[in-house]
């Protein structure tokens, strides 16, 4: 038997050889038309990408190609919703400026008044006391305190909301951002005898970034006390969940109408009910951009009359 | 840009003397990003529209477009590939496959698109995104409902979907877990910008969304309150 295997290996294996290369060749063949096939779908699916076409073919088929074109329309959705918000937030822009510029209209009206008072001061033989002097100079102060205060919460959510403020959330100890919030409003809540007071508030890692979430207690805060009578009272308080820690603050103010817990965060809203009290619309809305941005958000519960509640939750620290 | 567009549409069940008119008239768009709740009571329809937009059902009369599909006009095939591709469903009842663990879980509705590979750093991302990373190895069956209904989120986020639909996410979880569940519905909404519409009964939990669109009697009641900025003090 061996003899043979000896003699016929010579054109066996030729012809083995031939087929391989033959096998070879066309498959390389296959590729190299496959690859070609691949290429000019995908540079025909840029091309309608780039002049804005509807994108062929159809994502909806199985296959390589039909989970590339759906992708490519993903792409295409993408960039005119990016168009679309930017003609929006264009509008937006208008808007706050022109809502920006009623707001500080009044102040500046009033600063201009006490400074031409001021100035006129001694002239035509009319002067002013020391006393009447100080008092007009205090008024002025409080209304540039206002401009400055409204300036500043603009600057604050402009920012905000262009992205142009990464700040960093990070693990912190949470009492103390609570502690400088309240600092921030124990003057006035002290003014009009309201009682501030904790439950059980145990000091917890939180996902946050102090300074910034600060200014969202403040705002809550300094609505607690502007909303609540004298001899009021604020409450806070706090409840670990497994992945996020609510921080209540309720208060025992005026309280907000069912039908307006949705509006409360957006931009500019304010209830027709306190259209005389100060404020600009901003605070609640700010809190929620700068929330959102350290992964967690706030609710509110309320009875008219009686008080709100106001929680914000924030992620607790995992390892 | 509109990721959803439901015209007129109208939903009658049964016929003759069992004809229940379930939806009439009901119209609005849904934007990109945007996270809206409808809202009604037991019986008023939601769910009827939430099938109807998750191709789930076709409506008698009307036209729902997503992304510029017309659902009714696809075949049984499209359908399926359209459903896998665009829309992330979350029900109340989780619906997760008890046979296999977190990860695979959640990993399935990629695995069942052939020729799309599975990206394994956006599945660690969103697990641990949502407090599940350590658990990847366990099973449905030992988890709490609200641990479930967190896997069942990151499986609907899991294709990038144009939308996604949640049918009472909270229903089955108290308000502990509820709370929970709706931050991070909220929070990955935002970090993956994805859209999503939200049926539930609960109007607490509708105030943390972008929009709420309330539903009564399968007739429909945009809720977005108009209000007007005033200037000067």
């Amino acid at each position: 038997m061996e003899w043979m295997w000896a003699e016929n290996t010579g054109p066996v294996i030729v012809v083995c050889a031939v087929m391989a290369a033959v096998i070879c060749a066309a498959a390389a063949l296959f590729f190299y038309r496959e690859k070609n096939r691949i290429y000019r779908m995908a540079c025909k699916m840029m091309d309608e990408l780039l002049d804005d076409k509807a994108v062929t073919p159809s994502g909806l088929k199985e296959g390589e190609a039909a989970v590339l074109s759906g992708k490519a329309e993903r792409i295409q959705e993408k960039l005119r919703a990016e168009i679309g918000q930017a003609a929006g937030e264009k509008e937006q822009v208008k808007s706050l400026i022109s809502n920006m510029s009623h707001q500080l209209k009044t102040p500046l009206a009033n600063i201009m008044m006490y400074e031409e008072i001021l100035s006129a001061d001694g002239k035509g033989g009319k002067s002013l006391s020391e006393e009447e002097r100080k008092h007009f100079l205090d008024k002025m102060h409080v209304q540039s305190e206002k401009v400055n205060w409204i300036l500043n919460s603009l600057f604050k959510m402009v920012k905000l909301e262009e992205n142009a403020i990464v700040f960093e959330a990070g693990p912190g100890l949470i009492r103390k951002t609570l502690l400088d919030a309240v600092n921030l409003v124990y003057e006035k809540a002290q003014k009009k005898q309201i009682e501030i007071g904790t439950e059980y508030f145990p000091d917890c890692l939180l996902y946050h970034n102090p300074k910034w979430t600060t200014e969202v207690f403040a705002n809550i805060l300094e609505n607690a006390v502007k909303y609540t009578p004298e001899y009021g009272k604020i409450t806070i308080g706090m409840r670990r969940m497994e992945m996020y820690t609510e921080i209540w603050i309720r208060d025992t103010g005026r309280g907000i109408d069912k039908g307006e817990l949705n509006s409360i965060f957006k931009r500019f809203y304010r209830s027709p009910d306190v259209e005389n009290v100060e404020g600009s619309g901003i605070g609640l809305y700010l809190g929620k951009l700068i929330l959102e941005k350290e992964k967690g958000y706030m609710n509110v519960a309320s009875v008219k009359g009686e008080g709100s509640c106001f929680s914000v939750f924030l992620q607790n620290c995992r390892n | 840009m509109k990721v959803l567009e439901v015209q007129n549409v109208e939903k009658i069940y049964g016929s003759g003397e069992n004809k229940v008119h379930a939806l009439r008239d009901v119209s609005f768009d849904v934007e990109l990003g945007e996270f809206s709740a409808i809202v009604g009571a037991s019986g008023s329809g939601k769910s009827t529209l939430l099938n109807l937009i998750g191709g789930l059902d076709v409506p008698t009369k009307g036209k729902v477009v997503v992304r510029g599909h017309d659902v009714a006009k696809l075949n049984r095939k499209e359908l399926t590939i359209f459903r896998r591709r665009n829309i992330g469903f979350v029900f109340q009842n989780y619906s997760l496959m008890p046979v296999l663990n977190v990860y695979d879980n959640v990993a399935l509705p990629v695995t069942f698109d052939k020729g799309k590979y599975v990206d394994h750093e956006y599945i660690r991302d969103l697990l641990t995104e949502l407090g599940l990373w350590e658990k990847r190895k366990n099973y449905p069956n030992e988890l709490s409902g609200g641990q479930q209904q967190r896997v069942a989120l990151a499986r609907a986020l899991a294709n990038k979907p144009a939308l996604i639909l949640a049918d009472e996410p909270t229903g089955n979880l108290d308000s502990h877990t509820t709370i929970e569940v709706m931050g991070l519905l909220k929070a990955s909404s935002k970090k993956y910008n994805q859209t999503i519409l939200m049926v539930t009964h609960n109007e607490a939990i509708a105030q943390t969304c972008d929009r709420t669109i309330r539903i009564e009697d399968g007739k429909l009641y945009d809720g977005e309150l108009e209000f007007y900025t005033r200037g000067g003090e």
